[in-house]
């Protein structure tokens, strides 16, 4: 990226808060919308009492939480729909139906169940990063290309080596695409859970308190810290895809 | 971007052969099963099944586990007398409005980015980092801007849908061959007919995808949406079985959910067919 997109990137965002300020500040904007002057108030009295950093850490506790219990039930759960024929179509279709259902569906019942704890939104968290994770754990394994199960036939490869030296490769790319979708949705996820069953904590939880006590710059801080968790998680995913698919793994096109 | 890596889900249903399974376990699966679709219903059954026999059994009280039969009969009773039927049809004119106003914002912003190389790199950066903001995150904010009245289910899905469909549109635009347009130039076809028969056509298959997505997307949205706030629509009937303690109710709505979810998806990718006929 060169000095003059950078510039040019900043432009637009600078010229909007400027505008913004400048015509709250004449009154033609209504006092209820806040200004930018409010929401820079508001991240640093919430940055100096710790209010962000409680908020954002029990946010990403419970993501990291719920993401781990959907990878590892997750890829198992891809392995075993695609380690044969009969577990694929034993469990495939159920999988599929289920899938098709919106997951904050799931949310009134997970809280009669649960009641609104912390097991309740992790199992919500989780519940909801499964399918990416599972289906493309299924399509890697699935999509294993001829070549390499002819080259493994010629060459009479012993099956622990051949699950290790080509189908695992082989599907990585896309268990590690199905990881970094889960992680996405692990965010929305639990901003969701927050809103939806929270208990006063996390970064969703805070957000709804601004709206309750209409305090619009608290909101919005809400939504810049949004923002941030959502870039780091994109900036992790592509970390991932980094270590763990080595060059030369995956389909040959 | 992450929106671009979402996927629908793929059809597929290639039998395995990476794996070798024993022939006698084949064989002896398939007496039993008869087909393919036989076997894929084991799962569901045997879940109803532990599900009955919890339920007989008192294992977990009918407050919070009804029966299956009593599911069902809830569910007959809310289609018969037409509850399902309304509430169904005020959440599908939500998704279809907000998408409607939220895709054509995204087709606006689409095309300004693919088109000005200045434009894209003047908002392009704000759009991204507007659109890492998970779309519930906006919920919040939107209630103190405009209550919680319809606009907030519509706008809310608007949001959601503008960012897929601006960047399928906007990946559509760079992705046009260079020969069209040297094509275009030779014959000098330039103006709106570049525009309608050169740029839209090559754009419309990202088009189509984004839309999509935005359809599948907003529908799990406004489920989201209607539980937080709402007095009518299928995320309201939830609510109203929870705060009821009918998990009856419920149960039906979901399984409502999953079936128009599946038509959804079913109608977006026979229409997508339709409409790019001419792809293949």
């Amino acid at each position: 990226m060169t000095y003059t997109k950078i510039i040019k990137g900043l432009l637009f965002p600078l010229l909007i808060i400027i505008a913004w300020q400048h015509l709250y500040d004449n009154g033609s904007l209504p006092q209820t919308l806040s200004a930018p002057s409010y929401i820079a108030d508001a991240f640093y009295e919430n940055l100096s009492n710790g209010q962000i950093f409680l908020h954002t850490t029990i946010s990403l506790q419970r993501m990291m939480i719920g993401l781990l219990i959907a990878i590892i039930i997750g890829v198992s759960l891809g392995i075993l729909m695609s380690s044969s024929a009969i577990t694929n179509k034993l469990f495939t279709p159920t999988f599929r139906a289920f899938m098709q259902i919106s997951a904050f569906a799931w949310i009134p019942i997970i809280s009669v169940w649960f009641g609104n704890s912390e097991t309740a939104r992790i199992i919500f968290i989780a519940f909801v990063c499964i399918f990416p994770i599972a289906l493309n754990t299924y399509e890697g394994f699935m999509r294993t290309p001829v070549a390499y199960k002819e080259a493994v036939k010629v060459l009479n490869i012993s099956s622990t080596k051949r699950i290790r030296l080509i189908f695992i490769p082989s599907a990585m790319p896309s268990i590690i695409a199905g990881i970094e979708l889960g992680m996405l949705y692990a965010w929305l996820a639990t901003i969701g859970a927050e809103l939806l069953m929270g208990n006063g904590f996390g970064v969703g939880a805070l957000m709804l308190a601004g709206q309750e006590l209409f305090r619009m710059d608290v909101v919005f801080m809400g939504v810049v810290i949004c923002s941030i968790i959502g870039f780091m998680v994109t900036l992790l995913s592509s970390i991932l895809q980094k270590v763990f698919i080595k060059t030369g793994s995956g389909a040959i096109r | 971007m992450p929106q671009l890596t979402e996927r629908l889900p793929i059809s597929d249903h290639r039998a395995p052969n990476n794996i070798n399974v024993p022939a006698t376990g084949k064989i002896f699966f398939h007496r039993i099963a008869g087909n393919d679709f036989l076997l894929g219903l084991y799962l569901p059954l045997s879940i109803l099944l532990l599900w009955q026999a919890a339920v007989i059994n008192s294992w977990i009280p009918p407050q919070i586990l009804p029966s299956p039969r009593v599911v069902a009969g809830t569910l007959a009773e809310l289609v018969a007398d037409g509850t399902l039927f309304e509430h169904t049809v005020i959440s599908l004119w939500r998704v279809i409005s907000g998408v409607a106003i939220g895709g054509f914002a995204g087709l606006i912003l689409g095309f300004t980015m693919g088109l000005s190389r200045h434009a894209s790199d003047i908002i392009g950066p704000t759009f991204r980092a507007l659109a890492l903001v998970p779309k519930l995150g906006w919920i919040p904010l939107l209630i103190l801007l405009v209550g919680i009245d319809e606009a907030l289910k519509v706008v809310s899905i608007a949001i959601g849908a503008a960012v897929p469909v601006a960047l399928n549109t906007l990946q559509g635009v760079r992705n046009i061959p260079p020969r069209y347009q040297e094509t275009a130039k030779v014959l000098g076809i330039s103006g709106i007919n570049y525009f309608r028969k050169i740029i839209f056509p090559s754009t419309l298959p990202g088009i189509i995808t984004g839309f999509t997505l935005a359809f599948s997307f907003g529908w799990k949205a406004l489920i989201a949406v209607e539980l937080m706030a709402s007095s009518e629509g299928l995320g309201f009937l939830m609510t109203w079985g929870r705060q009821l303690f009918q998990l009856d109710i419920v149960m039906s709505t979901v399984i409502v959910i999953g079936v128009i979810g599946f038509l959804l998806d079913r109608f977006l990718l026979l229409l997508s067919n339709r409409l790019l006929y001419w792809l293949k």
